[in-house]
């Protein structure tokens, strides 16, 4: 009897084992196929972002949207900074590669200009959270703390150039989603703009923008000057008083802004602090 | 005598305004190369105003040039006049400009605009420039200001004088569309657009064109 029991507790040991062991498989396969999806996700939006067909246009670069927005969402914090990085290094470091001195018929440029569209696009799409663990985690102390400043940089460029603008000044119809909208991306340009440490967003790059000849300047030759941006601590004040104009100027949603308990705080978030 | 004086300038005014634009340009034009289109900048102007034709000169000219998402873009060619009595200050234009009997500003489109885009432009340059831009006069401006606008048509705006401080203040548009208004410094306001605290750096660049500053 006692031989029996000593058997058969050895025989449900023995399968319980193997049952962990096919558990454990099963995790270890299912963890590599999400990170296999993961890594497909985002080297599938990066190739689409740069694919030519959707770089045609930089002015805004719509077509890289969809494809930045999945990346953004998709990468980790570490992921989407390393891979911003590496975009600002093409467009800092491209025209080096090349020649010391470029001219406006530098193919290159071209390029560059792709990459730096693609960072701005990767910044813009990047989630509130996220981007302020990518701040937290370099100003001051990490390895990419100059590229988290000009993270910053790029993001409140694109909100307040293609956003924003999008929906308070292209938008021939407006109601009040498209002052939940608006407001969103208000807040966003202004925790930017009010950033403890905004003088050292700054996006410095040497020889970088066309400049067309008018009248006969520079004998006639387009020239490339420098890129030197930074961000106006008290613009993001002018961009609330603009929409409020905008948003006012519609008589039913001005009713519902001052009328209403929701359009009175949304309206009060485009007031300056 | 000064009565039918004032009544005729004033009927040759209405004339004026009714059959075509209240600036005739004059002089031998200059041809202004920008990105492969030439267009036209006169050296000197008349501005046919209800208190008589004001001799303009031009102050200078330059292109409205934007930064969108660090792509430099083409907006306007800008060209400015005012009445051959000014000095125009170049580190205080605004203040230079105050007591002009005319100015004219005329803007070629270099790309196409909707009348709503240059709208919110002009109001966030006037904004920036502590003008209340809910004021009636400006208001009223604005909403008659509408429609879009094709690269290669032409914006002219032009103010002058009335009683007191009131200046009138009008913009052609394209189609024979003319929006004219009266108010307390009104056109004084408007150019502070081009020559008061400048919007951003770009604008900074055409101001000093405009001003002179450069040549």
């Amino acid at each position: 009897m006692k031989n029996v029991l000593a058997f058969s507790l050895s025989v449900l040991l023995l399968s319980s084992c193997g049952i962990k062991e096919m558990a454990d498989e099963a995790r270890d396969n299912l963890r590599k196929t999400g990170n296999a999806v993961h890594l497909q996700v985002l080297t599938v939006s990066l190739q689409q972002m740069l694919a030519p067909v959707n770089t045609e246009s930089l002015t805004p670069p719509v077509r890289m949207f969809p494809y930045g927005d999945t990346f953004s969402k998709e990468a980790t914090v570490e992921e989407a900074t390393e891979a911003y990085h590496t975009f600002l290094v093409d467009v800092k470091l491209g025209g080096m590669t090349n020649k010391s001195n470029p001219t406006p018929k530098d193919v290159r440029l071209e390029g560059r200009k792709v990459s730096l569209a693609a960072a701005g696009v990767i910044s813009a799409f990047l989630p509130h959270d996220k981007f302020v663990k990518i701040l937290e985690a370099q100003v001051g102390r990490g390895r990419f703390e100059d590229t988290a400043y000009v993270i910053a940089l790029t993001r409140y460029t694109y909100l307040r150039d293609f956003f924003f603008t999008s929906v308070v000044e292209k938008s021939e119809r407006v109601n009040l989603d498209s002052v939940r909208k608006a407001v969103e991306y208000f807040s966003e340009i202004k925790y930017i703009a009010q950033l403890p440490y905004l003088d050292r967003v700054r996006l410095y790059v040497p020889q970088f923008v066309l400049v067309p000849s008018i009248d006969g300047s520079n004998n006639g030759q387009d020239t490339l000057e420098d890129l030197d941006v930074t961000i106006s601590p008290t613009e993001y004040k002018l961009l609330g008083r603009k929409a409020i104009r905008r948003f006012e100027r519609d008589e039913a949603l001005k009713d519902q802004l001052y009328n209403t308990e929701e359009g009175r705080r949304l309206l009060a978030a485009f007031q300056a602090d | 005598m000064k009565i039918v004086v004032s009544l005729l300038s004033f009927s040759l005014w209405m004339g004026s305004t009714a059959l075509g634009s209240i600036v005739e340009m004059k002089g031998v034009a200059k041809a202004v190369n920008v990105s492969g289109k030439v267009y036209k900048v006169n050296p000197e102007a008349t501005l046919n105003t209800a208190n008589g034709p004001v001799h303009l000169k031009l102050t200078g000219y330059g292109v409205r040039q934007k930064s969108v998402a660090f792509v430099r873009v083409n907006v306007y060619l800008a060209t400015s006049y005012i009445d051959v009595d000014t000095q125009l200050s170049t580190s205080n234009p605004i203040e230079s400009m105050k007591d002009s009997k005319g100015r004219v500003i005329a803007l070629d489109m270099l790309r196409a605009m909707s009348a709503a885009d240059i709208r919110s432009a002009f109001e966030e340059a006037l904004d920036l420039n502590g003008v209340d831009v809910n004021a009636k006069a400006i208001q009223a401006v604005f909403s008659k200001f509408t429609g879009d606008l094709k690269e290669g048509n032409r914006i002219i705006l032009a103010s002058y004088p009335r009683e007191n401080s009131s200046e009138n203040l009008i913009i052609e548009l394209p189609g024979m569309n003319t929006i004219q208004e009266t108010g307390n410094l009104l056109g004084l306001d408007f150019w502070k657009i081009w020559f008061g605290e400048p919007i951003d750096k770009l604008m900074g660049e055409l101001k000093a064109k405009l001003t002179g500053a450069n040549q």
